[in-house]
């Protein structure tokens, strides 16, 4: 989607560590002294602190707020944040914190089930089409290229207007979206690591074709995969938040971040809480998983 | 050259029929029965069967798919995509119409977003200190975490109704176009500046540019003259693909600040799955992309001499 | 001549003083350059010689200014006698420094290929040195540029001028980036590795005419390289690096001649040259009908079956085509092996010599069924490869095994060395686990490794390091031939020598026969029972290595023999 599926043509961009070609040789493999490193980096711990706060909140709403989303108080209605409600009341005096602390559950599981999706749909095309090659990878990729033809946010829509409203289908089609972007991914490692001087290497041991697609092809090619895996989780995050902006995810009252971003534009002059405090989150969130997929990249590259 | 044409030519094709293809694959055959989504119209009632007999009659449905389908290319390459099932116009009217707005608002946010992402890019990587550089390159990632919807509101919220500088909403003179270009442009300018940068730092240290230091050259000139040229080729590829997600986001731009237009549409054909409105949408989208890849196609060869003697992109 | 510069000038146009050069990474600190002295004169040609590592080319791009991130110059002169006085160089403003590169001091890079900028025309190129300097304007720039390229002995320059990079050889653009460096008449060149990317005997044109050049302007040279002979040919000092330090100098003959450091004298006879010795000498000379040219014996296997035994692998008239992309009408093919025969009886060593494209890796794979001929018979051990069904020739990989040339992508960066030498084993299933960690255990202390580095990875270990795991790896389950492709040009010549030597001995101790791929005439010349020499697809001259060398036939051995870099061809600098 224009928000940011675009992220993943500029996948890991801020590497720009210049090592000196001596560092190779030093190199050893200390688990223990990477996490060290890692949790040298402030901008990291508090991405991993965010992620992790939003996942409870997806799954232990409770031990946020004790306040019930959908509880209505008209006498509180429209209210600033405040000690009381953090992030102040909407129209019916409902609590906006419990709300979106509330609406991680159904926004994490669309997310979650559109990655996956994509995830192992998108890596088994890519798979099979990098690793036997021939007319079935030529198939597969014209249809992948034609995918990519057309907007992802747009694909998403047809699978919408096909499939109907609701978190899962948004989740469907945020997850149908990404698959060709998986499958070429996918498809581009394998084919760097079939073509290896050490994958021949083993050819030339004597190594059968499913001895060399599990020990040496697969292992090497799922790292990327998992890589993109982790950046396609703020890709998707922003997706679904926009089809349920638009009004495709979950039936009201149920919350969602983007529902609660579009619920609140009626506000927008009298109440600026309503639009920015779940926008804030929905940033947040992605900050969070774009940096860590980024130190996921990164740690594969060095070791 | 011409050869390379013919075959670009060729490829468009083939990309827009495989493009109503797909569209038609993903409204016709998945799960969900057309005649109902057609007769419900986005209202959760139940149709009474016969009512629904009468809609499969009249759309043709109740015949094998293949030949749904058949019909259904043969009268889209006549221009035919069909009727809208909500406003009972046809499709191309329905687009026609909704087009202009939507293009200048596309192809200005296209503009804006290659302006203002090449210019981060070529100061980002100038300086030799990492700091500034890191920091300046930081702002692309911030950029591209925002969701769209929510920039669109704030902008409002801030230019609009604070400072009272631009209208909120609308179709109306230039000033209504400046916020939806603005907000569907920072997206896509963030990854423009991302893949430009990362261009220009991998050419930086390339060894040409060694050679250009060793011949006396400034930096200034060879950051201008030798490399901000050769790293902007991959991104011209990405331009294209730049192009339909900013198509594809006034859906919700254009839902954000009420304007008319394709996005909104789309958005409201979605709303009530309005099927021949959301494939001629697809299709539409598919032939904007490949006009703009054709022309880019025109253009790489001025870029890069490698390509004008092979007539093919490495 | 060397003589009477050094008596009359002791003015000196770049003289180094105590230089000392850091590089600052997350890990600290790197000392490349520690404390050299050096000093060129006017008109000289001064080669620094030192493996990889040793700080020769931080030195070169420490004179003129253009260290890579993270290099600093911490310590030390760089006074250099310019057309703007006596200057140090390595306390200049980078806007002086400027004035002076291109101008005053200019530079050949190492690899031609991608020293050009890929989108500009080469006379642009060459032109630009004369506009940033205002030696020239946009007018006569052109034209000026076509005389640089001229003098550079591109040939047909007011064409070459109008084209790209791509269009011209390596050697070409090579000659293009001499232009460059010469354009502006500079007192300096820096010459850095200038032809260790091209062919032997591209190399040598371009270091005759570079040598012709300083000879006609007066020009000094700094000649960085790795290799003795293109520095023994051409420079009159000699100054051998090691680890950041100067080891020794002083006049080439005096050095070459009387070395005096011990790591001078390792690297004199590491260095394989045409004068050392044969590592196999001894081995039992060829008989009577060995003697006949491999080609004559593939063609004609049936006469040569009765008098000899059985060649272990025999390859007859065997063809490869690979398809280009199509142009114009019709299928258009790369005649990479383009009928080729030749054998390997036990025990013995095959060498196949060529340049780059000459189709010996090609022939190499085609050899041990890594890829399909288009036509032609290979035999190994009584086994059509060719028309052998996939589990025939699966197992005969067991007898028949590979050493890459880049031991630094052929093993595998997740796997230990034991897993990696372990992996034919476990593959053709042989004896338990543990019994297979015995095994890469004893093959790791036959090719002298310690035992340490089993239950470390590839990535930890050096270049030296990783190909005697490769050689280990190829050599678990004791396979009768081994195809080495190029297997020591990745190394340094210490390095080089080391992995010939245990080559040597594997196969005295195993009865292995090598198909030895190499370009390094030099190198062949001490492992090699027998050459084939092969060019675009075809071998022209075959034959035992003494003949070869000694008497050779086809004109174009001749030509790569006398291109190879020696001591004793000061040819283009005559005293």
């Amino acid at each position: 989607m224009t928000d940011l599926s675009l992220t993943q043509v500029g996948l890991g961009l801020d590497r720009d560590e210049p090592t000196p070609p001596t560092d190779a040789a030093l190199r050893g493999p200390s688990r223990g002294r990477d996490l060290l490193r890692l949790l040298a980096q402030p901008g990291l711990v508090l991405a991993v602190i965010v992620a992790v706060l939003v996942l409870l909140a997806a799954f232990f709403p409770s031990v946020f707020t004790g306040r019930d989303p959908l509880e209505a108080v008209p006498k509180d209605k429209l209210q600033g944040p405040s000690l009381e409600h953090l992030f102040g009341t909407d129209q019916l005096g409902r609590d906006l914190f419990s709300r979106v602390v509330h609406g991680a559950a159904l926004s994490m599981k669309a997310t979650v089930i559109a990655v996956s999706l994509g995830l192992v749909l998108g890596s088994l095309i890519g798979l099979i089409s990098g690793f036997f090659g021939g007319w079935l990878d030529f198939a597969l990729m014209r249809v992948v290229e034609v995918v990519l033809a057309i907007p992802s946010l747009l694909l998403s829509l047809a699978i919408i207007t096909a499939l109907g409203f609701g978190t899962v289908n948004v989740a469907i089609a945020v997850g149908l979206a990404s698959v060709a972007r998986f499958a070429r991914v996918m498809r581009s490692e394998v084919l760097r690591v079939r073509g290896a001087v050490f994958v021949e290497a083993a050819k030339a041991a004597g190594a059968r074709w499913y001895e060399i697609l599990f020990r040496h092809v697969l292992p090497s090619a799922l790292g990327p995969a998992t890589v993109l895996a982790a950046l396609d989780f703020g890709i998707a995050i922003l997706a679904v938040s926009a089809l349920s902006f638009l009004g495709y995810g979950a039936n009201a009252p149920a919350p969602e971040w983007g529902s609660l971003v579009a619920g609140g534009r009626t506000y927008i002059t009298s109440a600026w809480w309503l639009t920015v405090l779940p926008g804030v989150v929905v940033m947040a969130a992605v900050l969070a998983t774009n940096r860590i997929s980024r130190a996921v990249d990164g740690g594969r590259s060095r070791s | 050259m011409g050869r390379y044409l013919a075959r670009r030519l060729a490829a468009a094709v083939g990309v827009l029929w495989a493009a109503y293809t797909l569209a038609f694959a993903i409204l016709y055959l998945l799960p969900g029965d057309p005649a109902e989504i057609l007769a419900a119209g986005g209202e959760n009632t139940d149709p009474d069967p016969a009512a629904l007999e009468k809609l499969r009659a009249e759309y043709g449905l109740d015949r094998p798919i293949a030949e749904q389908y058949w019909d259904k290319l043969w009268a889209a390459l006549h221009g035919n995509f069909g009727v809208s099932v909500t406003s009972g116009r046809p499709v191309t009217d329905v687009i026609k119409d909704a087009a202009p707005s939507t293009l200048l608002l596309t192809f200005g946010a296209l503009a804006a977003a290659i302006i203002g992402g090449a210019l981060l890019a070529l100061i980002a990587t100038y300086p030799r200190g990492a700091g500034l550089r890191q920091l300046l390159l930081s702002l692309p990632s911030l950029a591209v975490s925002a969701p769209t919807f929510w920039v669109g509101l704030i902008l409002v919220q801030l230019l609009s109704f604070q400072w009272r500088l631009l209208p909120a909403i609308g179709n109306e003179g230039w000033k209504s176009l400046v916020m939806p270009v603005v907000t569907l442009a920072i997206p896509v300018s963030a990854v423009v500046a991302q893949v430009l940068a990362k261009s220009l730092l991998t050419e930086l240290g390339s060894p040409y540019v060694e050679i250009a230091h060793a011949k006396g050259v400034s930096r200034t000139r060879i950051h201008l003259r030798h490399v901000a040229r050769n790293a902007a080729i991959p991104t011209l590829t990405l331009v294209g693909v730049l192009t339909g997600e900013l198509l594809a986001g006034t859906v919700v731009v254009e839902t954000v600040f009420s304007r008319a237009g394709i996005g909104r549409v789309t958005a409201a054909a979605v709303e009530r799955q309005d099927i021949p409105v959301v494939l001629g949408v697809v299709v539409f989208s598919a032939a904007i992309f490949v006009v703009v890849n054709l022309l880019i196609d025109l253009v790489y060869p001025l870029l890069d001499p490698r390509i004008a003697q092979n007539g093919a992109r490495a | 001549m060397t003589d009477t510069i050094d008596a009359r000038t002791p003015q000196h146009l770049l003289t180094i003083d105590g230089l000392r050069v850091a590089y600052r990474g997350r890990r600290g600190e790197v000392r490349a350059v520690d404390g050299v002295d050096l000093a060129v004169g006017a008109g000289q040609v001064v080669a620094v010689v030192g493996e990889s590592g040793s700080g020769k080319s931080t030195l070169a791009h420490a004179v003129i200014g253009l260290l890579p991130a993270g290099g600093r110059i911490d310590a030390g002169r760089i006074s250099f006698a310019g057309r703007d006085g006596e200057q140090d160089l390595a306390r200049l403003s980078e806007r002086k420094l400027r004035a002076l590169r291109g101008r005053d001091i200019g530079l050949i890079p190492q690899d031609p290929s991608v020293s050009l900028n890929p989108t500009t025309r080469i006379g642009a190129q060459v032109a630009e040195v004369l506009i940033v300097h205002g030696l020239a304007n946009s007018r006569n720039a052109h034209v000026e540029a076509v005389q640089a390229l001229a003098d550079a002995g591109l040939p047909d320059p007011a064409t070459r001028a109008q084209q790209f990079p791509h269009e011209l050889s390596g050697g070409m653009r090579q000659r293009v980036l001499i232009a460059i460096a010469f354009a502006a008449n500079p007192r300096l060149v820096i010459a850095d590795e200038p032809t260790s990317a091209l062919d032997v005997t591209v190399q040598k044109r371009i270091l005759d005419h570079l040598g012709m050049l300083v000879q006609s302007r007066g020009t000094s040279i700094l000649l960085i390289t790795h290799d003795l002979g293109v520095a023994a040919g051409r420079a009159d000092q000699l100054i051998v690096m090691s680890r950041g330090r100067v080891v020794e100098a002083g006049r080439t003959a005096d050095i070459l001649d009387n070395p005096q450091h011990e790591y001078t004298r390792k690297l004199l006879s590491d260095a394989p040259s045409m004068a050392s010795g044969s590592l196999i000498a001894g081995r039992r000379t060829a008989t009577a009908t060995d003697t006949a040219t491999a080609r004559e014996r593939g063609g004609s296997a049936d006469d040569a079956g009765a008098a000899t035994p059985v060649p272990l692998l025999q390859v007859s008239h065997v063809v490869k085509h690979f398809p280009l992309p199509r142009r114009g009408g019709g299928e258009r093919v790369l005649k990479a092996v383009d009928d080729v025969s030749f054998s390997i009886e036990r025990g013995r060593t095959l060498a196949l010599v060529g340049e780059s494209g000459s189709g010996k890796s090609t022939t190499a794979r085609l050899s041990i069924a890594l890829t399909a001929p288009t036509s032609g018979s290979i035999v190994f051990d009584g086994l059509d490869l060719v028309k052998a069904r996939s589990g025939e020739i699966r197992r005969a990989r067991q007898s028949m095994q590979i050493v890459y040339q880049n031991p630094y992508t052929s093993l595998s960066p997740r796997l230990t060395v034991s897993q990696i030498v372990e992996e034919p084993l476990r593959i053709f299933r042989v004896g338990s686990k543990a019994e297979r960690r015995a095994a890469a255990a004893d093959l790791i202390d036959q090719v002298a490794l310690p035992a340490s580095v089993l239950s470390r990875r590839a990535a930890e270990l050096s270049g030296g390091q990783r190909q005697r795991v490769a050689i280990a790896r190829a050599l678990a389950l004791s396979p009768s031939l081994v195809v080495c492709d190029e297997p020591v040009s990745a190394l340094d010549v210490t390095v080089q020598s080391q992995i010939l030597a245990l080559l040597v001995d594997l196969q005295a101790e195993r009865n292995l026969s090598y198909l030895f791929i190499s370009h390094d005439l030099a190198v062949v010349r001490q492992i090699a029972d027998d050459v084939a020499v092969m060019r675009n697809g075809q071998i022209v001259e075959a034959g035992p290595t003494q003949q070869i060398y000694a008497a050779p036939q086809h004109e174009y051995t001749q030509e790569l023999l006398n291109a190879v870099p020696t001591r004793a061809a000061r040819t283009t600098r005559p005293n």
